[in-house]
């Protein structure tokens, strides 16, 4: 199975001004799960607007390839960012009709939504209505949405908006789960949702990619640019507004600083191990 | 089907709108007593009408006026100074006087006017006929005007005295239709907003269901406002016949007097329907109108303030402009359907409640356009966040 998205291009233009969303995008993914990393503004969301469908593109192509099927619009699970549902529905009823507008039936959709709901861990709950869900259980539902009919490609923009560290641990293992025959596309600010689940990260920027691989190849491509060094609580400040810091932690009065540096940035820094993270400062700076 | 019963399951189905429709109808069944209280006539105004009431002819005069004489000559034989006790078993109000009274300056009137209606419209065909010699071949409008008049009136005749005010008091009562537009606006102002907050249009836009999506929501629209019409007029009908009855209605519309000069040859009842397929289409239009706001914006809250803004500027406007002109005006059968009033349509006569008619028909249509074009677009413009 393959999604080929072949030079897509995408601008918009408002009053006078002219802006490049997408610039000759060019990714071919399989089985596994892609994540798409960038700022705000990056084009995330364009590139997965345009690949299902919801806006068009101004020139390039996408090919699908199942076994010679190539409709992925009708193998495809979506979950829009900032998704948000009926309140007076049931969790049920709500699968019940992303099932009608997708126009896949089943022989018993009481059961098939009950089934649909187990996988993310919503059964027990598929009788209540949604507006009593906390934020976590409406980001499963979304999810379960987006599995009905068993798609071949699943897309997800910015999933983990406003959950909870326990949530989005359950959303990680739900994605990757899901994930073993289908192409899944992950696209958030956020480095942690991708960094346990994603086989091939692709960093984008200003509407192009700016780097795709394995977060091994990443990671190796900021190697010796990672260093690790402590600081007094007075110098932190000012470590962070003159250089490129990606964590700091607190040690005992003490910070242990790690900074995105191309030299030694200070006396006492020593090299270290690159994570995500550390590749996402280098490339973007602060997101 | 299934998306027609979802888009009622998200839209109608809510305790929220049950509430507000609980709400409304006791405020509207409240203002329709006060409406029968203050238009309405009174119990024994009615009750002399439903006595004297039946076919016409002079022994009915003759009736009413033995009636009325012996009513009189028992009032005058009672003592003044004698407490006055009402008996209804013996008379129709209550006492002799009232009888009396009531049978002079109520039932003898509308006697008079049923009976002597032919003799009005015949002077009236007479002066068509004199309009249409005087004005053939000079102002072919004005001929238009009598020749049309001569051909809706020609023939007009009351063979009955009837009880109306059941349907009089229904015709004249706006307030039902009121309640009902501010229900659509509850309902329907965030039909397609609540998509993009939810962010549910673009699941529905990546399958292609835009399209059956819209016809679904509209075709709850167009069942809500039926259902919702006809659910309050049976209520109106219910308050003022719980007082008079539901009254004569196999009489034409002119039997009733503030109706002499309409242009409708249907009888009371016919004119009932209208009234409610008229009120419906009023509402119709009102919904397209919000269903059309609901596409400017996604945020929910904006989208009902806007709705009430549109919709109490429309008021407004048609209480400005040519009554005939605004689809609003269609909830008062009085002001649509009392006189023949005609435009001027190329030099010929053609009645102001046709055009009425025209102009809600095609704005609906235009909105309906507008909302499916803003609605059901075959992509978004562009990525909104």
């Amino acid at each position: 199975m393959e999604l080929r998205l072949n030079g897509i291009t995408k601008s918009y233009t408002k009053g006078k001004k002219h802006r490049n969303a997408l610039e000759d995008f060019t990714l071919t993914m399989t089985e596994g799960v892609y994540g798409v990393l960038g700022p705000n503004g990056a084009g995330k969301s364009t590139l997965i607007n345009i690949i299902t469908g919801i806006i068009s593109r101004d020139s390039g192509s996408i090919v699908f390839d199942d076994n010679g099927n190539h409709d992925y619009l009708s193998h495809l699970g979506f979950m829009p960012q900032g998704m948000d549902f009926y309140r007076n529905f049931t969790a049920k009823d709500y699968i019940k009709y992303i099932m009608t507008l997708k126009k896949y039936k089943t022989a018993d959709d009481n059961a098939y939504a009950l089934d649909i709901l187990g996988k993310v861990n919503l059964r027990e709950d598929a009788d209540r209505k949604i507006g009593a869900y906390s934020g976590g259980m409406k980001q499963r539902l979304g999810i379960a949405q987006a599995i009905i009919g068993e798609p071949k490609v699943l897309i997800f923009d910015e999933p983990t908006a406003g959950l909870d560290a326990k949530e989005r641990i359950r959303f990680r293992n739900v994605i990757s789960s899901l994930a073993a025959d289908k192409i899944v596309i992950l696209a958030t600010h956020i480095v942690t949702d991708i960094a346990y689940i994603a086989k091939t990260v692709v960093l984008m920027d200003k509407g192009k990619i700016i780097q795709y691989g394995t977060q091994e190849e990443l990671c190796a491509d900021a190697a010796g640019k990672v260093w690790e060094c402590e600081a007094d609580s007075s110098e932190v400040m000012d470590c962070m507004n003159r250089m490129r810091v990606s964590n700091a932690v607190s040690t005992g009065g003490k910070y242990t600083l790690r900074i995105i540096s191309e030299d030694c940035p200070m006396d006492g820094a020593v090299k270290a191990e690159p994570s995500l993270e550390d590749v996402c400062i280098y490339r973007f700076g602060d997101m | 089907m299934k998306l027609f019963i979802y888009e009622l399951k998200k839209n109608i189905f809510r305790v929220s709108l049950l509430v507000l429709t609980v709400i409304l109808m006791a405020v509207n069944i409240y203002k329709a007593m006060e409406e029968r209280r203050f238009f309405g006539e009174t119990r024994a105004a009615a009750a002399m009408t439903d006595y004297f009431g039946g076919e016409l002819n002079e022994e009915k005069f003759a009736e009413l006026n033995e009636y009325r004489a012996r009513m009189e000559q028992e009032a005058n034989a009672i003592d003044g100074s004698e407490e006055i006790e009402y008996d209804y078993e013996r008379y129709i109000t209550g006492t002799a006087a009232g009888d009396a009274s009531y049978a002079e300056s109520d039932i003898k009137p509308k006697m008079e006017y049923a009976y002597l209606y032919r003799n009005t419209v015949l002077d009236y065909l007479a002066l068509a006929d004199e309009n249409i010699a005087f004005y053939d071949g000079k102002n072919s409008y004005e001929t238009s005007y009598a020749q049309l008049a001569k051909q809706l009136y020609s023939g007009r005749i009351i063979k009955s005295l009837g009880q109306y005010n059941t349907p009089r008091l229904y015709f004249d009562y706006e307030f039902s239709t009121l309640a009902v537009i501010i229900l659509v606006i509850f309902v329907f102002s965030s039909a397609f907003s609540s998509e993009r907050a939810t962010g549910t249009d673009r699941i529905i836009i990546s399958n292609k269901r835009s399209g059956s999506v819209f016809w679904a929501k509209h075709f709850t629209l167009y069942l809500f406002a039926a259902a919702a019409v006809i659910l309050f007029s049976v209520s109106d009908i219910i308050v003022f016949a719980q007082k008079y009855g539901i009254g004569t209605l196999d009489q034409p519309l002119f039997a009733i007097q503030e109706y002499q000069f309409t242009p409708l040859n249907v009888t009371v009842l016919g004119v009932m329907l209208i009234t409610l397929v008229l009120r419906i289409l009023a509402v119709l239009f009102v919904g397209e109108v919000i269903m059309v706001v609901s596409t400017v914006t996604k945020n929910i809250g904006a989208c009902i303030a806007l709705s009430f803004g549109v919709v109490g500027a429309l008021v407004l406007i048609s209480e400005f402009i040519d009554p005939y002109l605004s689809p609003i005006n269609l909830v008062n059968t009085r002001s649509m359907f009392k006189n023949l009033d005609c435009y001027d349509i190329f030099g010929t006569a053609v009645p102001c409640q046709l055009i009425t008619l025209l102009i809600a028909v095609v704005l609906i249509l235009a909105l309906h356009v507008i909302c499916y074009l803003r609605a059901v677009p075959k992509r978004l413009k562009e990525a909104d966040k």
